[in-house]
C-alpha cells in the first residue's frame, strides 16, 4: 500500500495577532508558521499503518516558507519519501486551488491512501480531504480516528457528535481526514533529525492546472464582537481564589 | 431563491443540529424579502417517519435507499450529488459537523459551486451571499462573499435560536428517483458505538473541573484530578487532551464528545474553540482561567482570570485544604 500524508503550515496566533495591510488575513510574514495540529496526527497514523503492514509513506507539501523543514521532520518520523509541489501565488486558503495541485502531484504517485488532518484553524472555503476527494471522484470519511488497514480496503472509525462513533469500510483509493491518530503523535530524535537534513526533497511543478474556479472571498478579517463579557478577577492568586470559591459556594447555594 | 438543507438523521429521526440548521435556512428566506422557499433533503432507509417531523418548510425531498442508513459518506454524497442536479438550489446549507464536513466541500469540487464554512451568520443580498465564517479556534471571524449558487455550512445553534413550530404548514413531501448508482457503495457501515458512561458520566455531573492543552503534560493530570475531588467536581476536558492520550475519551468534552450543562464549570487552560463551546455552553456557572486574555472561552465564561493555571490550582487546593 502507498500512502501520502498531506502536511500544511498554519499561523500560530496563539501568542499575538497580525493582520495583513489589507485586513483579509493574518500577516504570514509576521506571524509564526506551525504544523497544523491534525496533520501532525495524519502523519503519526501513517507511520503507523507503515509498522503494521509495511505501507509506503510519502509526506506532500505545498510549497511556503519553512515547509522543507516540516518535510525533512516527517522523514525522521518514518516517511520514505519527500515531495514538495510548487505552486507561486497560492493563498494557502484556497483550498480549491490547494486540492488541483495535489491532485496532479499525487496522479504521478500511484497512491492508494490520502490522509490529511481533518481541518486546519483557517479552512474558510472548506477542508482538504473532502474536497480533494471530490477532484478525484474517490470515497472520503472526515473526522477519523484510528485505521486498520485490509485487502483493498481500510476499516475507519468515524466520530460524530456525543461521543457517537461509527466504524466504516473505505474503498480504496480513498482519502481520510484524521482528527486523532490510534496513538498520540510520537516525538523525533535530534540526530535523526540531523540525518534528515541531508534527505532528497523531490520537487514537482504541476503543469495541468485547469481554469481557476469560482470561490468565495474573504473580504475582512477581524475579531469577533463580543456580547457580555467574563468578570475578570486578577491580582494576588490567594485573593482571586478565595473570589472564584465565594463564587462557587453561592451558585451550589443560590 | 431556493434553499436546500441536508438534514442529518440519527436513529430513525432528525438531529437536534439539523433542526437548528433549518431555523437558520427559514431565517436566511425570510431576510431575503422575496418568494424564497425552504427545501430540507432527507436521505435515509426509510424517510417516510423522518418527513412526517419536519414543519414549517415549503418542502421535504425524500431519497430512501437501504443503502442510506446507517450514515455512509459515498451513499450520501451520491444521494446529494443527484438530488442537487435534479432540485437545482440557490443555496445548498449543511450543518458544520463531521457529516457537513464530509459532504460540504465533496459537493463544492463536484458541482464548482462555491463554499463558506463554519458560518454564524448568512444573509443574501441579491444574487451574493454574505457570511461572517469562525477562524482559528473562534479567535477570528471573516466577512465572506460568494456568487449564487453556493454552499454554506452553519455552525449548529449559531443562528436562529428558534425552531419550527410544529403543526404550522405541513409540507409537500417530492420523493426523488434513486440513482442505481446508490446499490455500489464504496463506504461500508460495519459498526456504532456510544461513549462509555459505565465508569464516568461528565454529562451527569454537578460540578465539572475541566482541564485543556494549556497544562502542558500527562503530568498535571494527578494533581488536577485531586483538585477536582476537593472540589466535589469530576474532572474533564477539551480534545487536545484526549488525542494527546493524557484522559480517556469519555471524559471529553465538545463536539466529538460529552455534551454537560453542569451546575459550576471551571476551566484551566483551555482556549474555548467553537467546537468544545458547543459541549459546554449551557452550563449554569462557568469560570474560566486562561493566561491568554484574547481566549475565545471568555466570551461565554461568567468569571475569570488571566493567571498562571498551577498557581492557580495550587490556590485553591491549600484553601480547599483549610
Amino acid at each position: 500500500m502507498h500512502i501520502a500524508v498531506i502536511i500544511r503550515l498554519v499561523p500560530d496566533l496563539s501568542e499575538e495577532i497580525e493582520f495583513s495591510e489589507d485586513e483579509t488575513d493574518v500577516d504570514r510574514e509576521y506571524i509564526d508558521l506551525m504544523l497544523n495540529e491534525f496533520d501532525q496526527h495524519a502523519l503519526e497514523e501513517a507511520i503507523l499503518l507503515k509498522e503494521r503492514t509495511g505501507a509506503k509513506v510519502t509526506a506532500i507539501a505545498v510549497n511556503s516558507d519553512g515547509i522543507k523543514k516540516q518535510l525533512r521532520m516527517a522523514w525522521a518520523l518514518g516517511a520514505d519519501d519527500l515531495v514538495l509541489i510548487e505552486a507561486n501565488e497560492l493563498d494557502p486558503r484556497d483550498v480549491a486551488a490547494t486540492a488541483r495541485h495535489i491532485k496532479a502531484a499525487v496522479e504521478d504517485l500511484s497512491v492508494d491512501l490520502v490522509l490529511t488532518g481533518v481541518q486546519t484553524p483557517e479552512d474558510v472555503v472548506g477542508q482538504l480531504s473532502p474536497y480533494l476527494a471530490g477532484c478525484f471522484g474517490w470515497p472520503s470519511v472526515n473526522a477519523v480516528s484510528g485505521i486498520v488497514a485490509e485487502e483493498n480496503t481500510v476499516l475507519v472509525n468515524q466520530e460524530y457528535s456525543g461521543g457517537k462513533v461509527s466504524v466504516i469500510r473505505v474503498e480504496l483509493p480513498c482519502v481520510i481526514g484524521v482528527q486523532a491518530a490510534s496513538q498520540p503523535p510520537r516525538y523525533v530524535s535530534g540526530s535523526r533529525l540531523r540525518e534528515a537534513a541531508a534527505v532528497e526533497i523531490k520537487e514537482v511543478t504541476p503543469n495541468n492546472n485547469p481554469d481557476a474556479k469560482l470561490s468565495a472571498r474573504v473580504v475582512a478579517l477581524r475579531e469577533p464582537e463580543t456580547g457580555e463579557q467574563a468578570v475578570i478577577f486578577d491580582g494576588d492568586i490567594d485573593e482571586v481564589a478565595t473570589k472564584i470559591l465565594d463564587i462557587i459556594s453561592n451558585q451550589q447555594n443560590g | 431563491m431556493k434553499i436546500l438543507v441536508y438534514a442529518e438523521t440519527n436513529s430513525g429521526s432528525l438531529t437536534e443540529q439539523s433542526f437548528s440548521t433549518i431555523a437558520a435556512a427559514l431565517e436566511i428566506s425570510n431576510g431575503t424579502g422575496d418568494d424564497s422557499s425552504v427545501e430540507v433533503l432527507v436521505c435515509a432507509a426509510d424517510t417516510a417517519n423522518i418527513a412526517a417531523s419536519i414543519s414549517g418548510i415549503d418542502s421535504v425531498i425524500c431519497l430512501q435507499h437501504p443503502n442510506l442508513t446507517p450514515y455512509t459518506s459515498d451513499a450520501h454524497a451520491l444521494a446529494i450529488c443527484h438530488a442537487i442536479s435534479e432540485i437545482t438550489p440557490d443555496l445548498v446549507l449543511f450543518t458544520y459537523s463531521s457529516a457537513g464536513i464530509d459532504q460540504a466541500p465533496f459537493l463544492s469540487a463536484k458541482t464548482s459551486m462555491p463554499l463558506i464554512s463554519a458560518c454564524v451568520e448568512l444573509s443574501v443580498d441579491g444574487d451574493t451571499i454574505k457570511a461572517t465564517a469562525q477562524l482559528y479556534g473562534g479567535k477570528l471571524v471573516a466577512e465572506v462573499e460568494a456568487d449564487l449558487p453556493a454552499i454554506a455550512s452553519i455552525v449548529p445553534g449559531s443562528m436562529a435560536g428558534k425552531v419550527m413550530e410544529s403543526g404550522s404548514n405541513a409540507p409537500e413531501i417530492k420523493t426523488l428517483q434513486v440513482p442505481t448508482s446508490l446499490d455500489k457503495n464504496r463506504t461500508v457501515f460495519v459498526s456504532a458505538s456510544e461513549p462509555d458512561t459505565s465508569t464516568v458520566n461528565i454529562a451527569a455531573a454537578e460540578r465539572i473541573l475541566c482541564v485543556g492543552r494549556g497544562i502542558g503534560s500527562a503530568d498535571a493530570i494527578d494533581d488536577m484530578k485531586a483538585l477536582a475531588d476537593a472540589l466535589g467536581a469530576e474532572l474533564a476536558s477539551s480534545r487536545p487532551v484526549i488525542d494527546a492520550g493524557w484522559l480517556p475519551k469519555e471524559r471529553q468534552i465538545g463536539k466529538s464528545g460529552n455534551t454537560v450543562k453542569p451546575k459550576v464549570y471551571i476551566s484551566l487552560g483551555v482556549s474555548g474553540a467553537p467546537e468544545h463551546i458547543e459541549g459546554m455552553a449551557g452550563a449554569e456557572l462557568i469560570i474560566a482561567i486562561n493566561e491568554d486574555p484574547a481566549a475565545p472561552i471568555f466570551q461565554v465564561a461568567h468569571y475569570g482570570a488571566t493567571v498562571d493555571l498551577f498557581d492557580f490550582a495550587e490556590a485553591m487546593s491549600e484553601k480547599l485544604a483549610e
